[in-house]
């Protein structure tokens, strides 16, 4: 009896688990049902924010009614990857801007080229980062990041230290942190740094460095690594002679060992007094009231080495014609003033809209960071990014750890990078 | 004195694995400026208590706290009811090829879940159980390879006095499992039960993958939503996963008796 009871129960309970089953892609009006998928924590002022957007959205589109799928940002893409091989991701998502190819040619997204024509492309920013090898773009512009300058003003006050400028070189940079280098607890160790050299996200230490130094990292197309040369080894033994010999900057090990959402707070808690940030890194910052300020990348050899990554919306390649427009009625929408305004004010990352953009970021470090942008390239995109930057940054970290020659880690990273990318375009035309 | 060096060590060790825990407790009653604060501070000042608060606001954590009950409860009561059943018959019944079907159960082990997600997630879309919690449930009631593995080592170790006495009184096998076996089987059923419910209560990949609504998450998902990319919010995961503990170090100190017992006789320890 008791057997008999229970499984009634387990019967009764697993049906009601199965019918909290989410609907399909549209309802019985004929309405077009859009999936919109998006990262941020929940209750964010980002997830906030969107949320009142897609209201706004639907109410001036009442054809469409969107359905969102938030996660927080590696639990987005972990669940993306999944739902793309099952055939099931959202119709329209927004993609980490180096994640866009690798999406593209595995024939997950919409070509948006012919899309992207009807829109002024003066107007946005990033449009033309996001173009691929073969002139295509399969993502258009949501928010721009590019890193610059990031200084504390309280720390270069109490060195007597003058700010850093736009004329900034390398050795400029070098003789400020040098004087901003303390040893505040006289265990004979700085435990306070001018500048952090070495971050795990790359994009904030080695890659602008090298370029500044007169090296590339890929060219035609992302086919070709070039990173093995005279001048990358310069903008290494620059970032080695800053975490050994000159001492400014805290050595790969510290850093490393703090780990990577530490090594993004060193300048908000105010264990660096310089470190090159994107635009998202003024967050912590302010959350930690340090009074700050930005200026541009310094002058390397072969100029400042600006880069930028263009997070943007992508249409799913199996979205319906119906819900490939509603899409795009969605991405343009949100790249109207109005929203992008409201977006802005969120100060996670610059707004594409040009207009929004000089007008809504704080007057003291906006035109920094769009002069950056402006200046910038895009970050070696291509279909195999994750695994290609991550081969490199292994050897690179040999490098900056101490642990192989510069020498030796430039040119077995440029192989092992090259055999990655060899081996995904390997017979393809495209 | 003996004693007393055995309570100091005793002590110590529990210090030890406290540690971490009262650590947990303080960041999760800090501001983020005092939570990234270097050296860090081991006493919030002031104490902040709103961040519990604020978890509640951001997020249905009391929903989320139903769905992860519903699915640890049937998964437990599945994999413990199939597991036993499964591992019974592998153990007291004559089956040809049990030792093989033994070791393919087990082999599945070996297979990292990363591997197995798409397959599984091909599986239930077709089923039409995406964004439910049935993928979360009804693989614990076609048994697991662990849960085979510790029944029946248990019910190896029963005499077959036991069954023979009972077959002379005319039980069939299933009485003979029922009522003389699973009994005995106690210690070994509740340790199953609790690492069952330990395993679906932690579960994030399985969850994060198969359910989208947040109306379906469970308590982890919940906790890792909070987490936000540029300020980490670290203050409020850590808010969130204090509060998700609770339920699991309940059940852990009601079952603690026969965890103990189970995990000694089926030579689970550590």
């Amino acid at each position: 009896m008791r057997v008999r009871v229970l499984a009634a129960a387990a019967v009764a309970v697993l049906t009601m688990a199965a019918t909290t089953s989410c609907g399909g892609s549209a309802d019985d009006s004929g309405a077009v049902t859009l999936k919109l998928g998006f990262y941020a924590a929940a209750g964010d002022p980002a997830d906030t924010t969107m949320r009142q957007l897609v209201k706004e959205f639907e109410a001036a589109n009442p054809s469409i009614k969107v359905q969102l799928e938030v996660a927080p940002y590696v639990k987005f893409f972990e669940r993306l990857r999944t739902q793309i091989a099952g055939n099931q991701a959202p119709q329209v998502w927004l993609s980490d801007g180096v994640l866009v190819q690798e999406f593209a040619a595995r024939g997950a997204l919409a070509d948006l080229s012919d899309r992207v024509k009807s829109v002024n492309a003066a107007d946005y920013s990033g449009i033309e980062l996001n173009r691929d090898a073969q002139g295509r773009v399969f993502g258009f512009p949501q928010g721009a990041q590019t890193p610059v300058l990031f200084y504390n003003k309280k720390m270069f006050a109490e060195a007597k230290v003058a700010e850093p400028t736009a004329e900034w070189t390398y050795d400029d940079l070098a003789a400020a942190a040098k004087k901003l280098t303390k040893d505040t607890n006289g265990d004979g160790k700085p435990d306070v740094y001018g500048f952090r050299a070495y971050s795990p996200g790359f994009t904030e230490s080695w890659w602008p460095i090298v370029k500044a130094f007169g090296g590339d990292i890929v060219t035609d197309g992302g086919r070709k690594v070039v990173i093995d040369s005279p001048q990358s080894t310069a903008g290494l033994d620059w970032m080695l002679g800053a975490m050994g010999k000159d001492g400014f900057a805290p050595d790969y090990v510290t850093t490393e060992a703090m780990g990577k959402g530490v090594v993004h707070t060193l300048f908000a808690t105010g264990r660096v007094a310089m470190s090159y940030g994107i635009y998202a890194r003024t967050l912590p910052a302010q959350s930690a009231g340090v009074d700050f300020g930005v200026a541009p990348l310094p002058k390397g050899p072969s100029g400042r080495g600006n880069v930028a990554i263009v997070n943007s919306w992508v249409v799913s390649k199996a979205a319906s014609p119906a819900q490939n427009d509603a899409a795009w009625k969605w991405i343009t929408f949100f790249s109207g003033e109005g929203p992008q305004r409201k977006w802005a004010e969120l100060g996670e990352a610059i707004p594409i809209n040009k207009k929004v953009a000089t007008t809504a970021l704080a007057p003291d470090r906006g035109p920094v960071f769009l002069e950056s942008l402006d200046a910038a390239t895009d970050l070696g995109t291509n279909a195999v990014w994750s695994e290609y930057t991550e081969a490199l940054a292994k050897r690179m970290n040999e490098a900056l750890s101490g642990a192989t020659p510069v020498a030796a880690a430039l040119q077995s990273g440029q192989k092992e990078a090259q055999e990655v990318i060899d081996r995904f375009y390997a017979g393809k035309t495209q | 004195m003996r004693k007393t060096v055995s309570y100091v060590l005793v002590l110590a060790g529990a210090a030890v694995m406290l540690l971490p825990f009262v650590a947990a407790l303080g960041n999760s009653l800090k501001s983020f400026a005092q939570y990234i604060q270097v050296p860090p501070a081991w006493i919030p000042d002031p104490v902040q208590w709103d961040n519990y608060a604020e978890v509640w606001r951001r997020a249905p954590f009391g929903l989320y706290l139903v769905n992860s009950v519903v699915i640890a409860v049937l998964a437990v009561v599945g994999n413990v009811l199939t597991s036993a059943m499964v591992g019974h018959a592998l153990a007291r019944m004559r089956l040809p090829g049990k030792q093989a079907l033994l070791t393919m159960a087990l082999g599945t082990m070996m297979l990292p879940t990363v591997i197995t997600i798409v397959p599984n997630f091909l599986l239930f879309r077709s089923l039409g159980w995406l964004d439910s919690l049935l993928p979360l449930i009804v693989p614990y009631w076609l048994a697991t390879p662990i849960g085979i593995f510790l029944m029946r080592q248990t019910f190896l170790g029963i005499p077959k006095d036991f069954e023979e006495a009972a077959g002379l009184d005319g039980a069939n096998p299933w009485q003979v499992f029922w009522r003389i076996h699973l009994p005995l089987a106690k210690p070994a059923l509740a340790t199953l039960a609790v690492f069952t419910f330990t395993t679906s209560w932690k579960a994030v990949l399985e969850p994060t993958i198969y359910l989208t609504s947040p109306e379906n998450y469970t308590l982890p998902v919940g906790v890792l939503s909070l987490k936000g990319q540029f300020v980490g919010n670290d203050q409020l995961v850590t808010a969130a996963a204090m509060m998700s503990l609770l339920p699991m170090l309940i059940v852990f100190v009601l079952a603690q008796r026969y965890f103990v017992r189970g995990t000694m006789s089926a030579g689970l320890k550590g």
